[in-house]
């Protein structure tokens, strides 16, 4: 489902990611452990998109990213990925129920968004915040949001950047609940950053980076 | 679209202050346009038929707008003897005489012929369109205002500015019919036949017979009437003799020829009103180059609105694009946005510009029933709604375009 192999990755002259290799199957699951500033963002934006590698290649379903034009990227962003930014990353102009259904419209799947959205919020414990624009949530309802959006659309490969990092420890084991049963219903693979050993214990993989890391 | 309109709900005083601007400005210019073109319309369908209107000396306009369009005091009168010898000329197809001086309750009656109900098309809406000894018909907006109905009596009263003069109560008429509405200017006169001004006036005609003079083929009427607004005067005279030409040639040699006599003067209808127009237009250029001014301002402001708003709104559009929207479908957001606004500007301001026109047709009588259609909807005003869509999305295209060309890290941080 998801390869990366021989990523090299430098910000300026700075190493940040040398010669990292990573194999995920559909409905395998991973945690990148590691201190801040190691590349575990990084290494998320250059699997989704945003960033591409110095060298190597990044397969996402067969998809060699790397090789694709900027548009054929979006397109397999936006029709394979969930994903949860550290920023939280919700349309501010759009309350909390509309940036889900964008999300699924965006994603193609149009006609579930109503009742997944709704499965969802309930399942985060925010349906309460259903109809308010994300200036309006706490940092964590804003968070649970944000997992619910990357959630959207059944995408089979879920990217998550620190989506427990707002979290109390009940939320956060709901959260890590909510995307797992995710992964078992649909057999999505799931790539998730973090600094919680306590998160991490529940992935099938944990890797831990260091700096300029050689996996 | 969602996404648009909540864009602009999200900043709902800067998106009211475009939509604002763009109201004023397509009010103003749709007013502008509804007014000059129904003035303009109204122009035409008075003078339909008519060459030249002849009068007492003065001004051509006065006479023009007295006697054909009935907004104006007349220049005087002249007597049935001085134009007997121009109805009979050759030049003329058909002269129709008119006086006027007299009004019931605030709108003008006119002494005339059949030949002028026949100029105007007019038919009776009810009783008949006859306007025989002694009696009238109600123009559609003067009955209705007045409450005139089949077989009323009337007295006239003198005067035509002001408050209604002295009645003329020993010489009532009865009204024999009221017309349909005709967009024409008769719809806000009372039309009765001209010796029944005279009688009013205390006037006896000793002339044979009172009609239009017509030429038709050879035959040459010689048939002459004669009005008297003012009690002075004995004599029979007509405030206006309203001329068809019989040949292209009486254009050039009539109003020469009558404007040589002493006492006559001819004005031209379509010279006249095109000079009016052209004095209105002076006007109406002035206010179409503040409203375009507006317009761009209306424009510049949905621009940089937009343009500034993308400071703020550049992690929402690299977010969107990472859900996986196109660099075109951003810009189409942008533009959709900018076009929406003008829009709404564009619906608000023809809403606004109906109220203006309707304030405008209850402060001034003469365009309030002269047949303005306040929901009538020009094709000019179409295309300045048009316009302001295309420049509200002119405008926020240097905004999408710079949308388009953000950096999806944005959406990072």
């Amino acid at each position: 489902m998801l390869v990366l192999r021989n990523i090299n990755f430098r910000r300026g002259a700075t190493p940040i990611l040398t010669n990292f290799n990573l194999e995920l199957g559909a409905g395998e699951t991973c945690a990148l452990l590691g201190p801040s500033g190691v590349g575990k963002s990084t290494l998320l934006a250059l699997t989704c998109g945003i960033l591409s590698p110095d060298s190597g290649s990044i397969h996402v379903e067969g998809e060699d990213l790397t090789a694709l034009s900027p548009s054929a990227r979006n397109a397999q962003r936006a029709s394979t990925m969930g994903i949860v930014f550290q920023n939280l990353s919700l349309m501010s102009a759009l309350s909390v129920t509309d940036n889900l259904a964008l999300a699924g419209r965006m994603a193609g799947a149009e006609d579930t968004n109503d009742s997944q959205a709704q499965q969802l919020l309930s399942a985060l414990g925010i349906e309460d915040v259903a109809g308010r624009k994300p200036r309006h949530l706490s940092r964590g309802q804003a968070q649970r949001a944000a997992i619910a959006r990357a959630l959207m659309g059944q995408p089979k490969l879920i990217l998550a950047d620190e989506p427990t990092a707002s979290l109390d420890a009940a939320w956060r084991d709901k959260a890590i609940a909510c995307i797992l049963s995710h992964r078992d219903t649909h057999k999505s693979t799931v790539l998730i950053t973090t600094h919680d050993p306590a998160v991490a214990q529940h992935f099938d993989r944990v890797i831990e980076l260091q700096a300029a890391q050689a996996a | 679209m969602k996404l648009v309109l909540a864009h602009i709900t999200d900043r709902p005083m800067a998106a009211l202050l475009n939509i604002g601007l763009i109201a004023f400005t397509s009010a103003l210019l749709m007013a502008l346009t509804a007014v000059t073109m129904h003035v303009s319309n109204r122009f035409e369908r008075d003078m339909a038929g008519i060459d030249l209107v002849v009068s007492a000396k003065g001004s051509p306009l006065q006479i023009i707008l007295s006697s054909l369009f009935h907004v104006d005091a007349p220049t005087g009168n002249v007597s049935v003897d001085a134009v007997e010898g121009l109805m009979r000329d050759p030049l003329v197809k058909q002269a129709i005489p008119i006086a006027t001086g007299d009004r019931f309750r605030g709108f003008r009656v006119v002494g005339t012929t059949p030949a002028y109900l026949a100029l105007y098309g007019a038919e009776a809406a009810t009783g008949e369109a006859s306007i025989g000894e002694e009696e009238a018909v109600a123009g559609a907006a003067a009955a209705s205002a007045t409450g005139l109905q089949v077989g009323q009596r009337i007295a006239i009263s003198h005067g035509l500015g002001g408050e209604d003069g002295p009645e003329h109560a020993a010489h009532p008429l009865t009204i024999a019919g009221v017309l349909k509405p005709t967009g024409t200017v008769i719809d806000r006169l009372i039309l009765t036949n001209i010796e029944a001004v005279w009688e009013a006036h205390g006037i006896h005609d000793d002339h044979d017979e009172t009609h239009d003079h017509e030429h038709d083929d050879d035959e040459d009427h010689a048939e002459e009437m004669a009005s008297e607004p003012s009690d002075q005067a004995r004599e029979p005279e007509y405030t206006a003799l309203l001329i068809r030409y019989a040949s292209p040639l009486a254009a050039i040699r009539l109003p020469q020829k009558i404007n040589t006599q002493g006492t006559l003067m001819a004005a031209v209808p379509a010279f006249e009103s095109a000079r009016l127009l052209n004095l209105f237009g002076a006007g109406r250029e002035t206010l179409a180059i503040v409203a375009t001014a507006f317009a761009a301002l209306g424009a510049f402001a949905i621009f940089a609105g937009l343009w500034s708003a993308l400071n703020q709104r550049e992690h929402d559009i690299a977010l969107f694009r990472l859900l996986g929207a196109s660099k075109s479908q951003v810009i189409r957001l942008l533009v959709l946005e900018g076009a929406l606004v003008a829009g709404l500007g564009g619906l608000l301001g023809w809403a606004v510009s109906r109220v203006f026109l309707w304030r405008l047709a209850s402060t001034v009588p003469t365009l309030g029933d002269s047949g303005l259609r306040l929901f009538a909807t020009s094709s000019p005003e179409l295309l300045i709604m048009a316009a302001t869509l295309i420049l509200g999305a002119l405008a926020a295209l240097p905004a999408g375009l710079r949308a388009a060309r953000l950096p999806l890290e944005r959406a990072l941080g």
